[in-house]
């Protein structure tokens, strides 16, 4: 008991918060056309592993190579793998598409999901893949609903197949389902490969930067990528070289031979033919020359891209050496607080570690679906309820480190979204469901539930205690008296 | 009493004081790309790395960018600092590329292969470099290919260099001893593939790829060997005599009769490996630096970046990380004082990289003393000694047709003796007949001097600075100041003070076109070290106001202007 700070209830006329410290349409609004996303951080009823979910984008790679041209998962996810023949230069493209029923909420599964795709169907290696398919959600947010520029860069039949109201992908989890279609862009003609200059265009990239950490780290991953392919395509064209040198040699010889020859039907014949190989070797001179200057010139902006990324990154560290000496002086201290979204119709909100003396903000949880206002603060942990009731999804018990806003441990019972939270004699009371009905739970602060009551309870009940006892609003309305241990009727 | 609080009192001034703080990253500087290779010169505090973003960066102690240079086609993993601090650095289309300690490049050559690890920069300015096609390459400080040797497997290590070999670890297990002039001595077999060696003028030390560290002789023969268990991916010699190695999470210590002292293990494979004061320092390849003590106890630890090269040190005791996430990272302990911080540098290559002591270069020894591997050379030794112009003129054809050709000659070395005998020596060889002066050699004297630029080492300036003073020819000493300005090295500005002090004496006796011979020399000195300190400056001027001649004028300005910049 000594050992537990009591800290009930935080009201937020506490901390006198100005209203340039604090800007919280930052921390709940994502940006009109920004690649911020939004996405659900919360409680799930149920987990899959990351090795699971992208083997479900495996399984449509898997489908695809069997020579379908548009595969399905379970009605949760497709693609049409599009490969236009009169596209005239355009590109060719898969479209992943994230149908009604799937249930996915957060942009790292997606980006699993098409990873696991990319690996077997295109055969990337993962590290490469994972950075390709988080570029692919980068554009396509970028992209979402531009039909006309769609229109400029892809191939007839890739635009048949599209649907404007949900061509890319929304920056926010609730509005995927039913209504992504995401365009993975293809090479031109082959459709062999990702097109990862148009994903990772200058448009995106310019975006990104003005993410907060200006997408440093994918930004690197994604020059790594292109150096691989750079190098890998120069070997190509010193084969090819070698290999025309060889050719040009040979077709000298004959040439010599039919020279010595001339006059001659044969010698004739073979005059022609070097004549025509010739110029077979003319135009693929021409053609290797201007792979080189493709090849020479996408070296050129990666190198540029190299610069900029560095700059981005010096300019990154020294904003955070302003921060910290500006953050927190000698004296002051950084306290959790919860800002409550008032523009949430659920009212959820996330924690923040603010300056005591400035108000400062200097941390954000990703959790962002904290309930209601109350929060427990039990030495180094913040305990609350947080979560959407809507499975996967779920309302549970959370437990926090004051100090990093990581999470320690999420309970796994169902908990009321607008439930009292209370401490007491070391146990946390909360109102727990069992089978589609309310009860009063005790729980330990390792969110175990050790008891429930008997009595089903309105789930708005509050929970007053005196003297060894929990008072409860029964489902019919009465005021019940329960041991607060137990939590069982008096006798 | 007073006494005992005196030693007291010296020995706390001797000893490291440590605030007894965790180890941080105190520096972090981000560069366009992974740092594939990093150096550093302990005697001007500079820090150099190659980048991925095909940069070499040169740093101050403080994190701050000095220069940068533009290799212009991928770095490879090599950077050494030589003995002059010149930088030498490879590409991956196969160039050894030297830059001076300004960023401006020297030379840069072609060789047979990418340079396996780094190059190796002998006391005599030489440089060696072995190449994945499995050549052994020795080249002049000037980007002169002395020889080039096949090695008779490809290398599986950069060259280590002591006093008396140049050690090549081959990638069949065994250790291949040379002699600087690239003649094979003697070869050891380990019992394993040789991942990480170091040397002392007496013993190699090598570890290997079973688990074994063993001691080899200047001979050839084992002295020991012990076994570690996990292959031996970094072994350093302190100062002290003990042995320190990673095999794999394991951190041991050895003394040099190879018995274990002890082991610490850690949680991931060990990397990379120092000592640092009282610390026994090690990165992993998680990127975490643990500091030791030299009993085996870790004191603290830090997270730098996810390594991509064996960590360094600087002269202020902090820690150099160059990472696989793009950036350099400086970490150590805050607020240490090192009142001492001698030249605690393990031996790594047979060289200590701390504050070094340069030794003072000796005239080569006599001719009789020269060295002599086949009758090829005694017919040449021979000749030499001759009083005919014909014969010495077909010396110096010899001499000057092996010299620029790359291939392999065990000679090499032995010519360059050779030519700096027949530059001096002939200076003593007027021929009379009849008390009436014939010969003074003075032709062969210019072409002896002429060769000596283009095949000489840091030895040979110090000969030719010294013939300044006995040479008497006005041809045979523009070719001796054109020499050393193509040589440029000038240690402790002692070419340029030499050169100057010549042309105060002689300025009035020589006409413009000495004078250019001067301001090309300095020229190229200039490019070579990348600075010219006062003498230099007053040199270049003082040739200005002697000339009256508008195109050494005119050429003097450029080189103000230039050394303005």
């Amino acid at each position: 008991m000594k050992r537990i700070f009591m800290c009930v209830v935080f009201f937020t006329s506490l901390i006198a918060l100005t209203a340039e410290s604090v800007d919280k349409t930052e921390l709940f609004k994502v940006k009109k056309d920004s690649v911020e996303f939004l996405n659900y951080e919360g409680p799930h009823t149920k987990f899959e592993t990351a090795a699971q979910i992208r083997g479900i984008g495996g399984s449509l790679g898997k489908e695809l190579k069997n020579g379908n041209e548009d595969v399905r998962y379970f009605n949760k996810y497709s693609i049409m793998h599009i490969i236009d023949k009169k596209g005239n230069g355009l590109l060719n493209a898969d479209i992943f598409s994230i149908e009604k029923n799937a249930v996915v909420d957060h942009i790292d599964n997606i980006r699993r999901i098409l990873s696991g795709y990319l690996e077997t169907f295109y055969k990337y290696p993962s590290e490469d893949a994972k950075v390709i398919a988080e570029f692919i959600t980068y554009y396509n947010a970028y992209y979402r609903r531009n039909i006309d520029y769609f229109k400029t860069v892809y191939a007839g039949k890739v635009i048949a197949a599209l649907d404007p109201d949900k061509a890319g992908i929304s920056t926010r989890y609730m509005n995927w389902p039913g209504k992504t279609q995401i365009l993975i862009p293809l090479l031109p003609e082959s459709g062999k490969k990702v097109n990862i200059d148009t994903v990772s265009s200058k448009e995106v990239i310019q975006d990104l930067r003005t993410k907060q950490d200006k997408g440093i780290e994918p930004r690197k991953g994604m020059v790594e990528v292109k150096e691989k392919e750079i190098s890998a395509e120069q070997k190509k064209i010193e084969e090819a070289k070698k290999a025309l040198e060889e050719e040009k040699k040979s077709v000298v010889e004959q040439k010599q031979a039919a020279e010595k020859a001339a006059g001659t039907p044969a010698g004739e014949k073979t005059l022609a033919e070097t004549t025509r190989k010739e110029a077979e070797i003319k135009q693929k001179e021409q053609n290797i020359k201007a792979r080189e200057t493709e090849n020479n010139n996408r070296q050129a902006s990666v190198q540029q891209e190299r610069e900029q990324i560095a700059k981005d990154e010096k300019q990154l560290l020294e904003k955070k050496k302003t921060t910290a000496k500006s953050g927190t002086a000698v004296g002051e201290t950084v306290i959790p607080f919860l800002l409550v979204n008032d523009n949430d119709p659920d009212l959820m909100g996330r924690f923040v570690l603010a300056n005591d003396k400035t108000g400062i903000i200097t941390k954000k949880s990703s959790l962002n679906t904290v309930r209601g206002r109350t929060f427990l603060l039990i030495d180094s942990s913040l305990f609350f309820i947080a979560g959407i009731d809507k499975p996967p999804k779920a309302i549970r018990l959370m437990r926090m480190n004051k100090d990093t806003l990581e999470i320690e441990q999420e309970g796994s019972d169902d908990i009321y979204g607008e439930s009292v939270l209370t401490l007491k004699n070391g146990s946390l009371y909360a109102v727990t469901r069992k089978e589609g009905k309310w009860y009063v739970g005790r729980f330990n602060t390792e969110l175990e539930l050790q008891s429930r009551s008997k009595t089903e309870v309105l789930p708005v009940t509050p929970l007053p205690f005196d003297g060894g006892k929990v008072y409860v609003e029964s489902k019919f309305g009465r005021i019940k008296p329960l041991k607060d241990d137990t939590l069982q009727p008096l006798p | 009493m007073k006494r005992t609080v005196a030693v007291l009192f010296f020995l706390f001034l001797n000893v490291s004081i440590t605030l007894f703080a965790e180890p941080r990253i105190t520096l972090q500087y981000p560069t366009g790309g992974r740092i594939i290779a990093t150096a550093y010169d302990s005697a001007l505090h500079v820090l150099y790395a190659v980048s991925e973003d095909r940069f070499l960066y040169a740093l101050s102690d403080s994190g701050n960018k000095i220069w940068r240079y533009a290799i212009g086609n991928s770095g490879t993993a090599t950077l050494t600092v030589g003995q002059d601090h010149t930088i030498y650095t490879g590409t991956k289309a196969h160039h050894l590329v030297a830059i001076n300690p300004y960023g401006k490049k020297i030379w840069s050559i072609q060789l047979d292969g990418s340079i396996r690890g780094n190059v190796v920069s002998a006391e005599d300015g030489t440089v060696y470099a072995v190449t994945v096609s499995g050549s052994l390459y020795g080249i002049s400080h000037r980007g002169m290919i002395r020889y080039r040797i096949s090695l008779p497997s490809p290398p599986a290590l950069a060259p280590l260099l002591n006093n008396s070999f140049l050690f090549v670890p081959g990638s069949d297990n065994r250790l291949y001893a040379f002699d600087v002039w690239g003649k094979l001595k003697w070869i050891f077999l380990f019992s394993g593939r040789i991942l990480s060696a170091v040397c002392t003028d007496k013993v190699l030390y090598g570890g290997t790829s079973s688990g074994t560290v063993a001691a080899v002789s200047m001979g050839g023969k084992k002295f020991w060997s012990s076994v570690l268990h996990a292959p031996v991916t970094a072994i350093i010699l302190s100062d002290s005599g003990m042995l320190y190695c990673t095999a794999g999470k394991n951190l041991a210590a050895l003394n040099t009769a190879g018995v274990r002292l002890w082991e610490f293990s850690g949680r991931r494979t060990l990397d990379s490996l120092g000592v640092l004061g009282e610390w026994i320092v090690t990165d992993d390849s998680g990127g975490n630096l643990s500091f030791h003590s030299f009993s085996g106890k870790q004191i603290g630890s830090v997270k730098a970046g996810k390594p991509s090269v064996p960590f360094l040190y600087t002269s202020k005791g902090d820690i150099v990380v160059g990472s696989k996430d793009w950036n350099i990272f400086y970490a150590g302990y805050p607020d240490t004082v090192i009142a001492q911080f001698e030249n605690t540098w393990p031996l790594v290559n047979g060289r200590s990289e701390g504050n070094r002591r340069i030794q003072d270069l000796s005239i080569r020894p006599s001719f009789e003393n020269l060295h002599n591997f086949s009758n090829d050379f005694i017919y040449l030794k021979v000749l030499s000694d001759s009083y005919n112009s014909v014969s010495l003129s077909h010396v110096l054809d010899t001499i000057q047709a092996r010299i620029e050709n790359e291939h392999y000659d065990s000679g090499k070395m032995f010519f360059l003796q050779m030519l700096e005998y027949l530059a001096s020596d002939c200076i003593t060889r007027p021929y009379r007949r009849n008390t009436i002066l014939v010969n003074n050699f003075a032709v062969i004297r210019s072409r002896a001097d002429a060769l000596l630029g283009v095949a000489g080492d840091f030895k040979t300036q110090e000969i030719l600075i010294n013939l300044l003073n006995y040479e008497w020819d006005p041809h045979a000493i523009r070719e001796i100041i054109k020499s050393i300005g193509i040589l440029g090295y000038n240690q402790e500005n002692k070419t340029i003070k030499a050169l100057f002090d010549y042309y105060k004496a002689t300025r009035s006796v020589y006409g413009d076109g000495y004078r250019m011979v001067i301001l090309e020399a300095v020229k190229n000195i200039y490019h070579y070290t990348g600075i010219l300190k006062n003498e230099g400056v007053q040199l270049v001027l003082q040739v200005f106001r002697d000339s009256s001649s508008k195109q050494v004028r005119e050429d003097a300005l450029t080189l103000l202007h230039l050394m303005k910049k």
